[in-house]
């Protein structure tokens, strides 16, 4: 069986795709391997997957949440697959929204990544301080979690622009 | 909208939802708090993990290098060369130093208590969104590693395991609210558990609530596990006390306790697997 051009390419766009998703999550989660300001981390999974959802669409934009969640779950501290589930979810609802109400730009990759962002960091804060009721849970937001959503939304353009690439090259 | 719900890519969004609720609850009633999809990745991924951990330890080395070139870039490439090769040295050299220490450490410890069962462990990983520095290790139930099993680094306590897939583990550290350990301090033998806050761990620090007013416990003391509740072994350093406050919600003082090691700067531990008097409970500490 051999395999057409078109088939070819889509196979090394969905290989480059992972790839990028892995070393986006080695970076992420290897303590000392990507730079924190002022002991804020950057959360890189995030606008890996919404950019790849947006430029592959809603399926395969939920399979590359599905394998950055699930990766990100192995060193999550959170609550037990809660990374698959959002990230699948926001690889799906960019791919989904792109391919009905918004167009697909840098404006509105930002958006979505911004909104990602905020949604993860509200959902992880809530179930790490609010569920517990621990103390400085609103100064934890304001100083590290929203902070985070900013430095992650600073590096999505490097993601969009990748993803880009990657996929005119390969159609 | 209602096309979208009833498309195709919704309904496999739907079941992969439902796929990862499952694992989710899995996980909950499973003893590992561990899903098994986070398991079967961590299995798949490991290797690549503790390479990007390898990576991450020797580029400290590699900026000590390049920062001895830079400073010496007018000097002659022989020169230089002999100095990079020298530095190369001192750095290995420093590392096994440091490796020495912490094994000395460790076969002192192991002398003292002979019941001990050590794994040693990698730190292989950090969440990033975590704010109590929960740390992944390399090493999961494949080599014994149980929930509850304590963690050291030479005599002083780290945390204790709080999930465990086939090849790695996580722990929580002292600086985790969810964290207890019972404790006592050495001189005055006044003890409680040590736990800390949410503001207290931002800090690095943790506290010894529940001492009387007038406590003889004074800054500079040394609190050590009682083993208690049988989670932690008797006798392992937690820290040194900062301060004594007065607790505002009652009558009542604590010891701020500045932990003995930084969990941000750990690469190998020690999980102790098996110790003389250890229980089975289940539950993050005692």
């Amino acid at each position: 069986m051999r395999l057409g051009a078109q088939t070819k390419k889509a196979f090394l766009r969905r290989g480059i795709f992972s790839g990028m998703i892995l070393l986006a999550a080695v970076l992420q989660n290897t303590p000392g391997l990507f730079p924190e300001i002022f002991g804020v981390p950057a959360m890189l999974l995030i606008p890996a997957v919404v950019c790849t959802g947006m430029y592959e669409r809603d399926i395969p934009g939920l399979f590359y949440g599905l394998l950055a969640g699930v990766v990100w779950d192995i060193y999550s501290a959170g609550p037990p697959g809660l990374n698959a589930v959002m990230l699948m979810t926001f690889g799906f609802v960019s791919g989904a929204l792109i391919g009905t109400v918004m167009r697909n730009n840098l404006v509105t990759a930002l958006l979505l990544t911004a909104s990602a962002g905020v949604a993860y960091n509200t959902v992880y804060w809530f179930f790490a301080f609010v569920l517990k009721s621990y103390d400085g849970a609103m100064q934890a937001y304001l100083t590290f979690y929203l902070p985070s959503v900013l430095y992650t939304v600073l590096l999505m353009p490097m993601f969009y622009f990748i993803v880009k690439a990657v996929k005119n090259k390969t159609g | 909208m209602r096309r979208f719900l009833k498309s195709t890519g919704f309904k496999i969004f739907l079941a992969v939802f439902a796929a990862l609720l499952a694992g989710t609850v899995v996980a909950a009633v499973s003893n590992s708090n561990s899903a098994p999809q986070t398991s079967a990745a961590g299995t798949v991924f490991g290797p690549l993990q503790r390479f990007s951990s390898a990576i991450s330890n020797r580029l400290s080395d590699f900026s000590i290098n390049f920062k001895s070139s830079a400073s010496l870039a007018q000097e002659k490439e022989e020169l230089k060369n002999q100095i990079a090769d020298l530095t190369d040295k001192l750095v290995d050299y420093e590392q096994a130093k440091q490796d020495l220490k912490l094994y000395e450490e460790f076969l002192g410890v192991k002398k003292e208590n002979p019941s001990f069962v050590f794994v040693s462990a990698p730190v292989i990983g950090r969440d990033p969104a975590d704010l109590f520095f929960a740390l992944t290790l390399g090493k999961g139930s494949l080599h014994g590693v149980r929930v509850n099993d304590p963690v050291i680094y030479g005599k002083y306590l780290v945390g204790v395991v709080t999930s465990v897939m086939p090849a790695q583990c996580k722990i929580g550290t002292l600086l985790d609210p969810a964290v207890n350990v019972g404790a006592y301090e050495i001189s005055t033998r006044e003890g409680g558990f040590v736990t800390t806050t949410g503001e207290l761990s931002r800090k690095g620090l943790c506290r010894l609530p529940g001492l009387v007013k007038t406590t003889a416990v004074a800054p500079g003391a040394t609190v050590v596990t009682s083993g208690i509740g049988g989670v932690f072994p008797r006798n392992l350093i937690i820290g040194k006390v900062n301060e004594i406050v007065d607790d505002p919600a009652d009558i009542s003082s604590y010891a701020v306790i500045e932990p003995g090691v930084d969990a941000t700067d750990l690469e190998d531990v020690f999980v102790i697997v098996s110790f003389e008097g250890q229980s089975g409970v289940a539950g993050a500490g005692e």
